[in-house]
């Protein structure tokens, strides 16, 4: 498999991890309303810190990315 | 002067400066270029393409109906949020890809891209006619929400004809005159007038109303334990239905065919940075819920006719102090809705040109395929604003509805890409089922398996019948070379 291809499939993989954190079942962990964080309900929480790890993640790949270029 | 005199005016000159930046924007560049207009000569940077992505995403969808699903449904409308941050994901790896081999073949939409590697002009055809049914309804529901918008905050004094008449009317003249650069450029300033007012917005509304945010949803928390929460008893929807919801979106957002077309309006690398901090506009998406969720315990639901009212409503009788605010805030709702108007108009315009028209006729000369284009953005236009007026249904159905068929394209795209034996025809017998059965269970059934979303149930078929029909049927010799030639770029 050549390196680009590898790169796509943990991205795939990484994809499938953040999708997972954000449906059932393991959004159950998440999906309660206690404590509030920022004011926010726990269930709101756990979406922005999945979004913000998905921020981060990619743009770990993108630096993957540039070395390899 | 009346408040809604000076809202007026405020509106009128933000028309006037939408109208003006989206015909500036093709100066200067050929007007005679077919590349130009469809695909603004591949040359888009990170920063138009970033705002073109996300003010395409942030509809008035989004602005009125994302409160309303807050304020009526509660977590269900972090669906919102997550369909968002998630959807653009999969371009990451299938964008580049589209770019490369687009740039190479000259392709300028999904049915070119389709057509080439299954070598049929039928599948063409068919997704170019699955896309125009997709782009209506949904032009549909962007032109109902600027007419709302102006309705309401004129207090009546614009009928509702008229406001989607001017505003609908700018966009269709600056997308037919300066082709995808006047939706981009339009969509700059669109977009960060609407993401200023929204926080500004949602801000005003969770301090007057309740004096901060935790103690809003504390409120709301104590008048019903469940309306934070997905799936339990008091709660708006079903885990299935979330979930399947999620995935759903994954696997459709990129296949709408306008955005698909967006592949080919830069380049590989800028592709790959724009999914990395689309994110980031996910969160903006925030404080428009917030406003939803504001107007809980306020507001009772018996005062306003359908939850997609709730910020207009929010605004007529709690932001009463200025008139210039008030206008301010319907520029920017109408902001969200033209800015995604103006891509799928233009989308819809080059789907009818290149993928139904050229195809069926392949001789056409490009500069009469452009002004094919042109005239189509004023029919697909008229067709969508008839439908507005005169047709009615729930804001936020229609646009899920037409969600549901978009994602039967996603095996044809992924298969073209990664798997070499998939053959035309297990495309289009899969594609043609898939939609059959999407349609039957989102219209016609009473309820779908485990509350699945319907387009879920759709995939499935389509799936498994293009991997059966893949093993029964052989290629043709060209469909061989090309599908090497895809599945190695």
């Amino acid at each position: 498999m050549k390196r680009k291809d590898t790169i796509n499939l943990y991205f795939f993989l990484f994809s499938l991890f953040i999708l997972a954190l954000l449906i059932f079942p393991i959004y159950s962990i998440g999906n309660r309303v206690d404590p509030f964080i920022f004011g926010m309900p726990f269930s709101l929480f756990w979406i922005i810190v999945c979004i913000l790890m998905q921020f981060v993640g990619i743009l770990f790949f993108l630096f993957i990315d540039k070395e390899e270029s | 002067m009346e408040k809604w005199h000076i809202a007026l005016v405020a509106i009128s000159i933000y028309l006037v400066l939408a109208f003006l930046i989206g015909i500036m924007a093709g100066k200067g560049k050929s007007f005679f270029s077919l590349s130009e207009y469809a695909v603004g000569d591949r040359s888009f940077n990170l920063f138009v393409m970033w705002f073109l992505m996300g003010g395409t995403i942030f509809s008035a969808f989004a602005f009125l109906g994302g409160p309303g699903w807050a304020y009526s449904k509660g977590a269900a409308s972090f669906y919102i949020l997550v369909y968002c941050t998630l959807g653009l994901m999969p371009w990451y790896v299938i964008g580049p890809k589209v770019a490369k081999i687009g740039k190479k073949n000259n392709y300028i939409t999904m049915g070119d891209f389709l057509g080439d590697r299954f070598q049929s002009k039928l599948l063409t055809i068919i997704v170019g006619i699955v896309a125009i049914l997709a782009f209506i309804p949904y032009l549909t529901l962007q032109i109902k929400g600027m007419a709302y918008i102006f309705n309401v905050l004129t207090y009546d004094n614009i009928p509702y004809w008229f406001g989607a008449f001017i505003s609908f009317g700018i966009v269709v003249i600056y997308v037919a005159t300066s082709g995808v650069r006047g939706a981009a450029w339009s969509d700059v300033f669109q977009a960060i007038l609407m993401l200023v007012i929204a926080w500004i917005l949602g801000m005003y509304f969770v301090q007057k109303l309740h004096g901060g945010i935790g103690n809003m949803f504390e409120t709301i928390n104590n008048s019903n334990n469940d309306f934070l929460l997905i799936g339990e008893e008091g709660s708006a929807m079903s885990k299935a239905r979330y979930s399947s919801n999620i995935i759903i979106s994954m696997i459709g957002f990129v296949m709408w065919p306008h955005l698909f077309t967006k592949s080919y309006t830069t380049t590989e690398k800028r592709i790959k940075t724009t999914v990395a901090v689309y994110p980031i506009f996910a969160l903006f998406l925030l404080p428009v819920l917030f406003i939803g969720f504001s107007g809980y315990g306020i507001v009772s639901s018996d005062q306003i006719e359908n939850s997609g009212q709730i910020l207009p409503y929010l605004i007529t009788n709690y932001l009463t102090e200025s008139g210039l605010l008030y206008g301010i805030v319907g520029a920017g709702a109408l902001a969200a809705a033209m800015s995604s108007s103006d891509a799928i108009t233009h989308g819809a315009s080059v789907s009818f040109g290149r993928d139904i028209c050229k195809a069926i006729y392949s001789k056409i000369p490009e500069n009469i395929e452009l002004w094919i284009m042109r005239g189509a953005v004023f029919g697909v236009g008229a067709i969508a604003y008839l439908i507005a007026i005169f047709g009615s249904e729930g804001l936020i159905q229609l646009l899920l509805g037409a969600y549901g068929p978009i994602a039967q394209l996603a095996p044809a795209v992924y298969a073209s890409l990664f798997f070499r034996k998939v053959s035309a025809i297990s495309i289009i017998i899969g594609l043609i089922l898939g939609v059959c059965i999407t349609i039957y269970y989102q219209y016609f059934a009473e309820s779908t398996l485990y509350d699945l979303h319907a387009g879920l149930i759709g995939l499935a078929f389509n799936v498994t019948a293009v991997f059966i029909f893949s093993c029964m049927c052989s290629q043709s010799d060209s469909e061989i070379v090309k599908a090497k030639e895809f599945n190695e770029i």
